[in-house]
């Protein structure tokens, strides 16, 4: 074997090595964002591939997972032209918009008793509805374990900006779960004194 | 045009925190970042007292708490098949290596508190790096046999590799146990009777006592921000006394925020030792005994 097949080798396995941990993660936030399995699936050989040739880039084996997502969601988003549904949602409900003291109405005494209920139908439900710059902080963290810093490298934006993001994707979700499941809980906040906001 | 990662410069932590406070309440981002123990234990400790007092904030947290625990729930990674990975890395062998990959980092040789004492302090996210890294390498070095596996002393069993697998998986089990702040996890790590020794000489005997000790240094570990336990795998000797006991001699860490100004430092090393004995194809961890480490240029607990 010739010494540059030997390396390639290495650094091979050493991207195997470093790449498989998170394959099904990788593939299970691919899969909320395409329309089938196989479209996910597709999305995660791509970043594959992309990952591999740009293996250069990636100098400290730790921050394998953020680098990888960083592809993924460039893969997703080269995407997201077939598949506009995102877009659409994303374009509808600007968080703008939303009043802040809607933002504080679920703080309810019973509202965590009602997240804890949800299916996770009614959640993927609600999250389908909020935009994607707050639903993909949320969904690293939160369902896929990131830690901030690693949402940051991944989103490629400062550590402030996810931590805002996430605050307010949760609000926005909280938000939307209240507007399907429980649109009692959106009128006047009771429980959220004058000078919280 | 090409993004480095992991070199200098990156995001630091920290200066998204200047304002904790505003109009009187923590800011959502704040709570947010507290739920998520992502604030520094300095951060910690001034929410926590305004917490206290105050509904509204504790609304703010419950709310971030009940979105984050009901996601995690969906927390299962999706299936990915041999087929598919095959195809995945197929893909991948199909090309050559791209120019300028750095070769695969040494592996091997003795754990350097030093080393890693120094990069901690340089680089807090570090800490959550080594802990990675080191959960790769122990999973590494248990399946290969290239790796610096455990060398049985004369006249003692070899034991099998799963075995020592299993040993040091009770040794990471208890690591990951301590970072999940779950004591429950601790106890299903012990045989009934088991009898737990501290460094300073305090002995906990039986699941229950040593399920109520977890409870309380966890408490108190919360306190100072809240610590890492890693155990880095070049640390871990086995030895099989009998085939069903075995003593694992071994290096552990408590990674956490420093006194001086909350950066994460190592802030406690242990040598440990423990003795495991097998029930069935269960091995559990029968005794266990910490002694501190003193290492230069630090200040402990």
């Amino acid at each position: 074997m010739s010494r540059t097949e030997a390396e390639d080798g290495d650094a091979q396995r050493r991207f195997q090595r470093l790449a498989e941990p998170h394959l099904g993660s990788l593939l299970r936030f691919a899969r909320r964002r395409t329309a089938t399995l196989s479209d996910a699936e597709d999305a995660l050989q791509e970043t594959c591939l992309r990952a591999w040739r740009a293996f250069a880039e990636l100098r400290d084996d730790a921050r394998a997972r953020a680098w990888l997502y960083r592809i993924l969601r460039t893969v997703l988003s080269d995407g997201l032209a077939r598949d506009a549904r995102r877009q659409r949602l994303a374009s509808t409900t600007r968080l703008d918009d939303v009043p802040e003291a809607e933002l504080a109405g679920e703080a309810d005494a019973v509202f965590a008793e009602v997240m804890a209920r949800l299916t996770s139908e009614a959640v993927y439900r609600a999250l389908a509805t909020i935009p994607e710059e707050f639903a993909m902080p949320v969904e690293m963290h939160d369902i896929d374990g990131l830690k901030y810093h690693e949402v940051a490298e991944a989103l490629e934006v400062p550590l402030g900006t996810v931590m805002s993001r996430i605050s307010r994707g949760r609000r926005l979700l909280a938000r939307a779960v209240s507007v399907s499941v429980m649109p009692q809980m959106m009128t006047p906040p009771r429980s959220i004194p004058a000078e919280r906001r | 045009m090409t993004k480095r990662f992991g070199g200098a410069g990156d995001t630091p932590a920290g200066d998204a925190q200047a304002s904790l406070f505003v109009y009187g309440h923590v800011t959502d981002e704040i709570v947010a970042a507290y739920a998520d123990q992502e604030v520094e234990a300095s951060v910690a400790l001034e929410i926590e007292h305004h917490l206290v007092g105050c509904t509204a904030c504790q609304a703010s947290l419950r709310v971030q708490g009940a979105v984050r625990d009901r996601l995690r729930r969906e927390a299962a990674p999706e299936e990915v098949s041999p087929a598919l990975r095959d195809r995945l890395f197929a893909a991948v062998r199909a090309e050559p290596a791209p120019a300028g990959v750095k070769q695969a980092p040494e592996r091997r040789g003795r754990w350097n508190p030093g080393a890693l004492i120094a990069a901690v302090v340089m680089r807090p996210e570090w800490a959550v790096s080594a802990v990675l890294a080191a959960a790769l390498v122990v999973s590494l070095w248990v399946g290969s046999p290239v790796g610096r596996a455990p060398v049985p002393a004369a006249g003692t069993f070899a034991g099998d590799s799963r075995d020592t697998a299993a040993i040091v998986g009770l040794v990471q089990g208890h690591a990951s146990a301590w970072n999940a702040r779950d004591p429950e996890a601790v106890v299903a790590l012990l045989t009934d009777d088991a009898v737990w020794v501290t460094s300073t000489g305090e002995e906990f005997r039986g699941r229950e006592a040593i399920r109520e000790a977890h409870v309380q240094w966890l408490a108190q570990d919360a306190l100072v921000g809240g610590t890492t336990h890693v155990h880095p795998p070049g640390g871990i000797t086995v030895r099989f006394l009998r085939e069903d006991v075995a003593v694992a001699d071994l290096e552990g860490a408590f990674i956490g925020p420093g006194a001086v100004d909350g950066q994460d430092v190592i802030v406690e090393l242990a040598r440990i030792f423990v003795v495991a004995t097998k029930d069935g194809d269960a091995w559990r961890i029968a005794q266990l005994r910490n002694m501190r480490r003193q290492f230069p240029g630090t200040t402990g607990r």
